[in-house]
């Protein structure tokens, strides 16, 4: 009998010939927790999902892949219906948004058959009467819980876990690396995507590194480099505290300072309010309480209220996904508004100039100024995305996910970018992610934001110390 | 939890009052200060002034206008519409053709749901597949059709040129079968619409990741489709569905003459051939009120599909 | 579309003397037979395209020109969009079909001007309600947050960073517009709103021929079945065309 997971040479590429997983070898018998590590974007949940059949939207798949003496993507409708449904279960990241908000518990767990829903709530330490619960009245940690329970009361031959730690203290992740093992015992395999390296190291036979594989070049980081002491303050933010429509708090409380030439991190899980806190900054709140100052001086809460030359020193560098430039405007295009607006009386000739001198200072050259967005790869479009804010020569960027989308190379040499600029120019940074290496790597002082507060802050390595710890 | 959801569900309601209000007052004042009086339509260009004035009073135009408009919205909601421009009861001459229009109405209605319900269910089944793209294009032709075109083109092919279904219905619906035509014509480009609406719904649905999850365990392609897609997808449908009151009600104005049909919208027809102000705004106030209804519905299958939330 | 607007100059005979005898079918010279007088009826379908044609492509694109503007700016500002929810509630409650009658009716004799502009008005909020839609999702990402942390003002918005985007869904609008809007202006001709005897008129020919239908089918078919290809062709070329438009995916992670 072969292994339970043969994975030989497998690439999963997009149309447009863009490789989102290469994993060259991956085998795992029967009784095995396989860990699967590596940075975002080297495609851990891609593989997962490829294992249980399903491939992104016009992507296409080369090499081996067999789980459970089956070739999942290659599959018939019916068959893979089928093999989802008995030999192998994914239980995927935010497992909460992922169980249908009109079933109760029971039907959850029933209708995906197989054994006693009862029996796999105790498995997961929940209590029967949970089954007559809708999943709205659970609390996170239960509907995570139900989630997986969802998966083992089908007793796969595999079972697949995306992040399966994320969020839980580390008395919940013992416990969940317990109940793996305990499967793993029965006769199971699994195979764990995972950020947190202890742990999988702890519970897993094997760990592979997806990163090794994906040809990346070893990445050069710029240490941060201490900030002068004494270096005047750029941005203080006091007890800010902004208000959803519904009237609850996004974030409550917070106050840090930046200053010149320094980089702050903001970390957090998501939801915690980090990119409420970025918007709040950049003036795109509304029911905002509390000061942001630049300078020392107070600015309005709102974008619209501040002045052109208060609106230019702070510029914030949204998050990639989201669409940071304008699809049907020119990368010239898009560079020429900020500097026209402010020099109105610039000839073209001179603004030309500028916006070649800005596409050299972010490493592009000159002939990507007829270029469209599409035409661009992620890392080209985040430096045109700095380019844009370096425009109006701020002295603050609030640089939001700038690294959640670009694989590992780009995300490295666009933080790079940043630190030269950190340095160079003695810009004060706001570095929001969840990654939390690119904050260990590029920033010297960090707050951790949970549920809208400040719960730590400190030096970049204290807060994340504690962080990793479980605290 | 429940006192929240009951106050919302009530605001809801107050709104959908409130608009209707809002459209029954437009409606009034848009007759009454736009020009041709009822008086001077309703009366032969050589009448005299003491005729003018004696009729202005029997129909209670001397009264100031606010007053007229209480008197007239109050009626609305009492039953009592008032009279027409030629004197007389407008709620005998209309409640007695509203059950044959909302027959005509309610059955195409129906038909169109469960048919772009049953449409959209095989597109989704198979998205971007034979089925789905001729469904999607075929709709797309469907919803441009204007009702009187197909309702003609239905009546030379299907009654002159086949003879196996009757043109005229003539008085009021006697068989089943005289309705059938009609109600293919009113129904057909709403059919096109709502299969859309209803394509594009399950598609949303599709991306959610409980959907995603659904799929990756293995669920059976019917129980998606019955617990995931369309609760999810319950709310844009119904409001869509909505919509196709409107233009139904609208389109029976039409296929109501070209079928000789004897409802609501032959009494239009009629009111607008005479001018008669009074009457028309009865129409109006009464398809507001039909449409108001139903969004009532609507509202309530968006609290249930919402569960709660 | 090309055929109804250049139709009046090949119409072989004059559209108001009587030709034929009535309900006459087709014969020599009038390959359509005769409607309800005698007079020809493939020269009335060549002539009474033209005025439908214009007054529908005027509804379409002042509807949806303005939700554009309207939809772009209720997205960016949601108070304005709660406003803009209101009226399209209201007016939801009052069928275009019904709206033109009313007015039409308020204002006998004065042509097509006040079935057009009541269309206009009716149609605004509802398409207003399907741009704001669309036009939401590009309010909420990083270029037009820039553009606002930037303090751009809501027009350099709306014209700059927003419509742009939204061409594929517009194009696709103004074809169901057009439909609509040629739905709406023959229903009303139809009703003998707006165009008036003795014009020549594809949907006042249906109302008018109706009565000899038994006679000569091809008096109301032919003028049917001109205008279901009229609301169908425009409505066809504007979504193929849309789905060229649309802006091209930007390639991924």
């Amino acid at each position: 009998m072969t292994d339970a997971v043969v994975v030989q040479d497998f690439t999963v590429t997009t149309a447009g010939g863009q490789a989102l997983v290469r994993c060259p070898r991956l085998l795992a018998g029967r009784g095995r927790v396989i860990g699967l590590v590596g940075s975002s974007g080297s495609g851990k949940t891609t593989l997962l999902r490829a294992m249980a059949g399903a491939l992104p939207p016009e992507a296409s798949a080369r090499g081996t892949l067999t789980v459970a003496d089956t070739a999942p993507v290659e599959l018939a409708e019916r068959a893979l219906r089928e093999f989802r449904r008995h030999r192998v279960a994914y239980v995927g990241q935010d497992p909460a948004s992922r169980l249908n908000p009109r079933l109760r518990v029971g039907a959850l767990l029933a209708e995906v058959g197989g054994g006693s829903g009862a029996q796999a709530l105790a498995d997961v330490e929940l209590p029967e009467t949970l089954l007559r619960k809708r999943i709205r009245q659970l609390s996170g940690g239960q509907q995570r819980r139900v989630a997986l329970a969802r998966a083992l009361v089908r007793d796969p031959a595999v079972l697949l876990l995306d992040e399966p730690t994320a969020g839980l203290d580390a008395g919940l992740r013992d416990r969940l690396g317990d109940l793996v093992r305990g499967k793993a015992r029965g006769g199971a395999t699994v195979v764990i995507a995972c950020h947190d390296h202890d742990w999988i190291d702890r519970i897993a036979d094997e760990v592979v590194d997806l990163d090794g594989s994906l040809d990346a070049a070893a990445e050069t980081r710029t240490p941060p480099s201490p900030t002068a002491s004494g270096a005047p303050i750029v941005l203080r933010v006091d007890s800010l505290s902004v208000r959803a429509d519904t009237g609850a708090n996004l974030v409550t409380d917070i106050g840090f300072t930046v200053s010149r030439g320094e980089a702050v991190g903001i970390v957090g899980r998501s939801g915690a309010g980090k990119t409420t806190l970025a918007r709040a900054v950049a003036g795109l709140t509304g029911r905002t309480t509390g000061r942001i100052s630049l300078h020392g001086t107070e600015l309005p809460s709102r974008a619209r209220r501040r002045d052109r030359g208060q609106l230019g020193r702070i510029q914030l560098v949204p998050q990639d996904p989201l669409g940071t430039l304008n699809p049907s405007r020119t990368v010239g295009a898009t560079l020429r508004r900020p500097l026209r607006l402010r020099d109105r009386a610039a000839s073209r000739g001179a603004l030309d100039a500028r916006i070649e001198a800005l596409l050299e200072t972010v490493g592009l050259p000159p002939d990507f100024a007829v270029r469209y967005p599409h035409e661009l790869s992620g890392g080209q479009r985040q430096r045109v995305s700095l380019a844009r804010s370096l425009a109006t020569e701020p002295d603050l960027l609030v640089c939001d996910e700038i690294t959640s989308a670009l694989d590992p190379v780009s995300s490295a040499s666009i933080m790079a970018l940043v630190d030269r600029l950190r340095a160079e120019r003695g810009l004060a940074v706001l570095v929001i992610s969840h990654e939390l290496e690119v904050v260990a790597a590029h920033t010297t002082t960090a707050l951790h934001l949970d549920g809208g507060r400040v719960v730590a802050h400190g030096a970049t390595k204290d807060v994340l110390a504690e962080l990793r710890s479980g605290g | 939890m429940i006192p929240h959801r009951t106050t919302r569900v009530l605001g809801q309601l107050t709104r959908r009052v409130v608009t209707l209000v809002a459209l029954l007052a437009i409606t009034f004042f848009a007759v009454e200060v736009l020009p041709g009086d009822a008086v001077v339509s309703s009366l032969s260009q050589d009448a005299s002034d003491a005729e003018f004035a004696a009729r202005r009073a029997a129909l209670g135009l001397d009264q100031p206008v606010l007053a007229r408009f209480w008197h007239w919205i109050a009626g609305v909601f009492s039953g009592d519409l008032g009279t027409t421009a030629r004197g007389q009861h407008i709620a005998d001459l209309v409640l007695g053709r509203l059950p044959q229009t909302m027959l005509l109405g309610g059955t195409a209605l129906v038909v169109t749901v469960l048919a772009a319900l049953a449409l959209g269910s095989l597109c989704v089944l198979r998205p971007g597949g034979r089925a789905d793209r001729a469904i999607a294009g075929t709709a797309m032709v469907a919803l441009a059709l204007p009702e009187f075109a197909v309702a003609t083109a239905l009546v030379v092919v299907f009654a002159i040129w086949l003879r196996v279904l009757p043109a005229a219905t003539g008085t009021a619906a006697t068989s089943p079968v005289a309705l059938v035509l009609p109600v293919i014509a009113l129904a057909l480009p709403q059919i096109g619409w709502n299969t859309r609406v209803v394509r594009a719904a399950f598609g949303e649905q599709l991306g959610t990741p409980h959907v995603d999850a659904a799929v990756l365990d293995g669920l059976s392609r019917r129980r998606i489709l019955t617990h995931y897609l369309l609760p999810g997808a319950a709310p844009t449908i119904a409001a869509a569905a909505a919509t196709s009151v409107g233009m139904v009600l609208g389109g029976a104005v039409t296929i109501e003459a070209i079928f000789n049909f004897p409802g609501l919208g032959s009494v239009l027809i009629d009111a607008v051939q005479h001018r008669d102000a009074p009457l028309v705004a009865a129409v109006v106030a009464l398809t507001g009120a039909l449409i108001t209804v139903v969004l009532i519905g609507c509202d309530a299958v968006r609290a249930w599909a919402g569960g709660g939330r | 579309m090309a055929l109804a607007v250049a139709g009046p100059w090949f119409a072989p005979h004059d559209i108001t003397a009587p030709r034929t005898a009535p309900y006459a079918s087709p014969g020599p010279g009038t390959p359509l037979g005769g409607d309800q007088i005698g007079r020809d009826v493939l020269s009335r379908v060549l002539v009474g395209g033209r005025d439908l044609v214009l007054a529908s492509l005027v509804v379409a694109a002042a509807v949806t020109g303005t939700a554009a503007v309207l939809g772009a700016a209720a997205a960016l500002r949601p108070r304005f969009g709660a406003v803009l929810d209101r009226v399209a509630d209201t007016v939801i409650l009052l069928p275009a079909v019904l709206g033109v009658l009313v007015v039409g009716l308020s204002v006998p004799g004065s042509g097509r001007l006040p079935v057009v502009v009541t269309a206009v008005v009716l149609g605004i909020p509802f398409a207003a309600r399907v741009t704001a839609a669309a036009a939401a999702p590009i309010a909420a990402t990083g270029y037009v947050e820039t553009a606002q942390a930037a303090g751009e003002s809501l027009f350099s918005l709306v014209w700059r960073e927003i419509l742009p985007n939204l061409r594929a869904t517009l194009l696709t609008l103004l074809g169901l517009r057009f439909a609509a809007a040629v739905g709406v202006v023959a229903t009303a001709g139809f009703l003998q709103i707006g165009a008036q005897p003795p014009a020549a008129d594809w949907a006042l020919m249906i109302g008018e021929n109706s009565d000899g239908v038994l006679l000569n089918p091809l008096a109301v078919l032919v003028p049917s079945a001109a205008i279901a290809l009229l609301a169908v062709g425009v409505n066809l070329a504007c979504d193929i065309a849309a789905a060229r438009w649309r802006p091209k995916a930007v390639r991924g992670r």
